[in-house]
């Protein structure tokens, strides 16, 4: 029997999904699959706080918006290079993270959720009305990040480092002792502090990186579809939808987001395609579904199939 | 005097909002169900309103009741199928579930309604009466009467009735509640209704002071999480107090600082509350 | 499988030799769902006749016109997407959409990357030229040629001695609550305040009550529908009389804005408001598409339906022009394009890609829409000053 190494899928997977520039010039069918990258690299930095943490928050369409305001003003006012200010984006989600982390953090399930909905939403009625700074409620053209001729295959080949470095620092995070105490918190906060655990501490730490790589997500997509506006990149069905894909795919683990985001770009296109109107329904039916059928998300189908030993589900310890 | 017309009309408008509040005063703070749908079924209440009066001329300011059963009987329904799967399980699965409910609302009626939005226009809606030069929409002031109305007679149920009396118990506490005689998930389901049914009947209120489409019901849901807390967890007379404080308090935004910012106070008062004075500001323990 | 594979690879170099006669076809991008869904549908039918007329006096080059829809659901990103679809895909050979400005400037950048023209027919903020590149065209006129219409109908009538700038945090609302701004500014107006509110408000009279304490003389509005109906009926509430009530289009200047059922009624009348078209201008054609278009849909088009229409007819006349369905023949076709008597006016482009479309201005009087200026083709006089609400 061969004993080919472990991660032998892993690097097949990428490979393969880093060439497929190569084998396509449409693109329609590119901007479909960079589409599902960036969604699987948004679904994998919820994770760390939503999915490992347990704290469920619909508030990081904020770090999106921030990461892609940040570069297009910075551009625009400044006259920087649009990567500089990508860098600025992550450092400013970074920042806010830490602001909106230690208000909201310090208040527990569904009081924290709506205060994180509440946070995101201030940043958007502030971005929406100081239209002098930030264009307003028209919004304005996002700079390109690469040059033409090629953006397609390029920003494609731009996302991959970036769904790379997510999935590596969601491996690490998986199998780190950081992670163990993560977990911990998400199980149970009290007993985890009753064991030595910071949860104040772990929680923001989390949610840092978790704030950085939606903000580098947020700047990829608004320079790939030249636009920011806050309906597009400040809309809370983006923090809806961050957590949706990691839920579907199977929270709290390093596949689960990618999963999650296959299924669910492709089914909303699908069907925009074919029945106009309905995506938000097929949203909200596949949510019941995940809850009542599959609250380990797509990826238990998996890993009952093939013999993996069941944990407690991603969602909770109560089941 | 301008101050005062200011807090006067926020006053109405908070007479609306004490009833969806009160509403999810049952739900969450009864029930401990974190319930994210609670404006898509305010929608709901909009819509039936909108066509009962449209196609069958039906006035809400008297029909509300026939909205209200109906949105009774639709919630439990919803809750038989779908909620009590999650009543008592950790609140992730009840805001993905509810929210997930919601959305499928919202869908379905984009799908059915379209995206557009209705208005209706009652002549008595837009009656203005007043006194000195303070001047008010009729339809405002209906539709605070009958809402306060509601919350009263929905308080007076609680504390009289023997249903009242059984919805409290399980609040208190849910596993002792079946050995004294109560059905608890039958009860359950009734409070559900019941909650959902104020939100459909303020719905059915607003329709002729507002408009409507499918996704009106979305910053409702957050006010009424908002006031709810505002008054204290599980009390109706709270909500109904936060509900009318709320309503104040985005009138004089609106007026001393800019409308558009007004929304921004709901955010801020929720954040505040929550940090500053957690059982809100009727509520007895934190 | 391999046979199979053989005949598939023959199929496809055959198709593929035959594209080279199939006509070309247009793109449209318009918000069919969403929350612009009643306006994307307006554009909808718009198409929808001007197809129809196409296709029944011979189409595009001898052929029938193909035309293929794509709904942005009233969102940029998806609008953006629309364009990698049309183009990439369906190999349409020029694009007419979307509705809203921010969707209609989200294509602009990605019709010139893929080298593409862009007929817009409806976005109104004034930044949606900006980076075109030449490859996009504006049919309607913008927010900058509301406030410019509007002061030069106060020039006529009697300058304010200031205006109140009111106008939705929308897109919409603050291109034109800028726009009025500057136009004021221009001409020595002072501003007596500026608010913006959001839709979602439950109630104006706080905000209108703020206004009155200013005494403005004039009030400018940039409102939708549903806000322009509870805005009349609060502002009569609060009594608020400034000699003018005016607005940038949209909600005060749709069919049903002085209607009692869907609008603000009798409290609709003395408006002023800029418009882009009326049923009863004299643009050749107007009053038979407006009857088309009622018999067809059962009620009466506003000028975003005429807009689609027009921009259609300009389209396929341009490629007629071209002589070929090439995408940078038909850019340089509608350079050139001079077509004086369309159904939307005169159509013809400067450098900027602007069409020098009149911006009329209408009043509401006994609950009908009166064009009052420009002068050449007004149908009524202006009623000025706007009795006060407790003398009507």
């Amino acid at each position: 029997m061969s004993r080919l190494p472990r991660w032998w899928p892993t690097v097949v997977f990428f490979v393969a999904l880093t060439s497929f520039p190569l084998w396509t010039h449409d693109g329609y069918l590119l901007q479909l699959v960079f589409r599902v990258i960036v969604f699987a690299v948004l679904g994998m930095a919820w994770n760390f706080v939503g999915g490992y943490a347990g704290q469920l928050s619909l508030g990081h369409v904020a770090y999106f918006g921030i990461g892609a305001y940040a570069m297009t003003l910075s551009t625009e006012r400044i006259g920087w290079n649009p990567w500089l200010g990508v860098v600025l984006g992550a450092l400013l989600a970074g920042l806010m993270a830490l602001l909106i982390g230690s208000i909201t953090f310090r208040l527990r399930g569904p009081y924290f959720t709506l205060s994180t909905i509440a946070a995101a939403e201030i940043i958007r009625v502030l971005v929406q009305n100081q239209d002098e700074l930030t264009h307003g409620a028209v919004g304005t053209n996002a700079p390109l990040l690469f040059q033409a001729p090629d953006l397609d295959a390029k920003f494609f080949f731009g996302a991959m480092p970036l769904l790379g470095g997510a999935f590596a620092l969601a491996t690490w995070i998986h199998t780190s002792r950081f992670g163990y105490r993560l977990r911990a918190i998400r199980e149970n906060e009290n007993t985890a502090m009753a064991v030595g655990v910071n949860p104040a501490r772990d929680k923001l730490l989390a949610l840092l990186p978790s704030a950085m790589v939606t903000a580098l997500a947020g700047s990829v997509y608004a320079s790939y579809f030249s636009f920011v506006g806050p309906d597009t990149v400040l809309n809370i069905e983006i923090s809806v939808q961050a957590a949706l894909i990691a839920m579907l795919g199977g929270a709290a683990t390093v596949w689960g987001p990618i999963l999650g985001s296959i299924v669910l770009t492709l089914t909303a296109e699908i069907f925009k395609t074919y029945f106009e109107h309905t995506h938000l329904v097929v949203y909200g039916l596949l949510l019941i579904v995940v809850v009542v059928f599959l609250p380990g998300g797509v990826i238990s189908l998996f890993m009952r199939r093939w013999g993996f030993r069941r944990r407690a589900g991603p969602i909770g310890a109560q089941q | 005097m301008a101050f005062l017309q200011a807090f006067l009309n926020g006053l109405l408008v908070g007479g609306v909002y004490a009833l969806i509040a009160s509403g999810m005063a049952l739900i969450f703070g009864v029930m401990r169900l974190v319930n994210f749908a609670h404006g898509a079924f305010l929608m709901v209440g909009t819509y039936l309103s909108y066509y009962g009066w449209t196609l069958l001329g039906l006035n809400p300011y008297w029909a509300f009741p026939l909205w209200g059963a109906a949105l009774f009987a639709l919630a439990v329904g919803i809750y038989w199928l779908l909620v009590r799967r999650v009543m008592g399980a950790n609140d992730f699965l009840q805001i993905l579930l509810t929210e997930g409910i919601s959305l499928t609302l919202v869908g379905l009626a984009q799908l059915v309604f379209g995206a557009d939005y209705r208005q209706i226009n009652l002549p008595i809606a837009n009656r203005i009466t007043g006194f000195g030069s303070l001047h008010f929409s009729v339809g405002y002031i209906l539709s605070f009467a009958v809402s306060l109305a509601l919350v009263i007679a929905l308080r007076q149920f609680l504390a009289h009735t023997e249903m009242g009396r059984a919805i409290r118990a399980v609040a208190q506490n849910r596993t002792v509640a079946p050995l004294m005689g109560i059905r608890v998930e039958r009860v359950s389901a009734i409070t559900f209704g019941l909650g959902i049914a104020c939100a459909g009947v303020a719905g059915a209120l607003l329709l002729p002071i507002f408009w409507t489409n499918p996704t009106v019901g979305g910053p409702y849901t957050l006010k009424s999480f908002v006031i709810v807390v505002l008054g204290g967890m599980g009390s109706v007379q709270g909500a109904a107090l936060g509900g009318l404080l709320l309503g104040v308090a985005e009138q004089f935004t609106a007026y001393t600082w800019a409308d558009r910012y007004a929304e921004v106070v709901n955010f801020v008062i929720f954040l505040a509350v929550l940090l500053f004075r957690p059982q809100g500001l009727f509520g007895g323990k934190a | 499988m391999p046979v199979r594979r053989l005949v598939l690879a023959v199929a496809v170099v055959v198709l593929a030799g035959c594209q080279q006669s199939k006509p070309g076809r247009i793109g449209i991008i318009t918000a069919l769902t969403g929350s612009q869904q009643a306006f994307g549908q307006a554009h909808d039918r718009g198409y929808e006749i001007a197809l129809e007329e196409i296709n029944a006096s011979g189409g595009v080059l001898g052929k029938p016109l193909e035309i293929v829809k794509y709904d942005d659901q009233s969102k940029a990103d998806i609008a953006a997407q629309g364009v990698a679809k049309l183009v990439d895909q369906d190999k349409v050979s020029a694009l007419i959409g979307s509705y809203s400005s921010e969707s209609t400037k989200a294509i602009v950048p990605l019709v010139a990357r893929r080298g593409v023209p862009l007929l817009m027919p409806t976005a109104t903020a004034d930044n949606v030229l900006d980076g075109t590149q030449g490859w996009s065209f504006r049919l309607c006129s913008g927010a900058t040629d509301y406030a410019n219409a509007m002061v030069a109908f106060w020039k006529d009538a009697g300058v304010p001695k200031s205006v109140a700038i009111i106008y939705e945090n929308t897109n919409f609302g603050q291109a034109n609550g800028a726009a009025m701004k500057k136009a004021a500014g221009a001409a020595n107006i002072p501003i007596a305040t500026e608010e913006s509110y959001t839709a979602k408000s439950p109630s104006y009279t706080a905000m209108l009550q703020k206004v009155k304490e200013k005494s403005p003389d004039a009030i400018y509005f940039a409102s939708y529908l549903l806000d322009a109906t509870s805005l009349m009926h609060q502002s009569r509430q609060v009594d608020l009389n400034p000699r003018y009530y005016t607005a940038a289009g949209t909600g005060f200047s749709t069919p049903e804005f002085p209607t009692e059922e869907k609008g603000a009624g009798k409290d609709a009348d003395y408006t002023f408001s800029v418009t882009q078209w009326m049923p009863e201008s004299k643009w050749p054609g107007s009053a038979q598409f407006a009857e088309k278009f009622k018999a067809k849909y059962g009620s009466t088009p506003a000028y975003h339906a005429v807009q689609a229409y027009t921009a259609l007819k300009v389209m396929v006349e341009a490629v007629n022009k071209a002589g070929k369905w090439d995408p940078i023949a038909t850019r340089d076709a509608l350079k050139a394009i001079d077509m004086p008597r369309t159904t939307f006016g005169p159509v013809k482009f400067d450098e900027r890609g602007q069409n020098l479309h009149p911006v009329l201005v209408t009043q509401i009087q006994k609950g009908k829409y009166v064009i009052v200026h420009p002068k050449s083709e007004a149908t009524g006089d202006p009623v000025v000053p706007t009795p006060k609400w407790s003398e009507r």
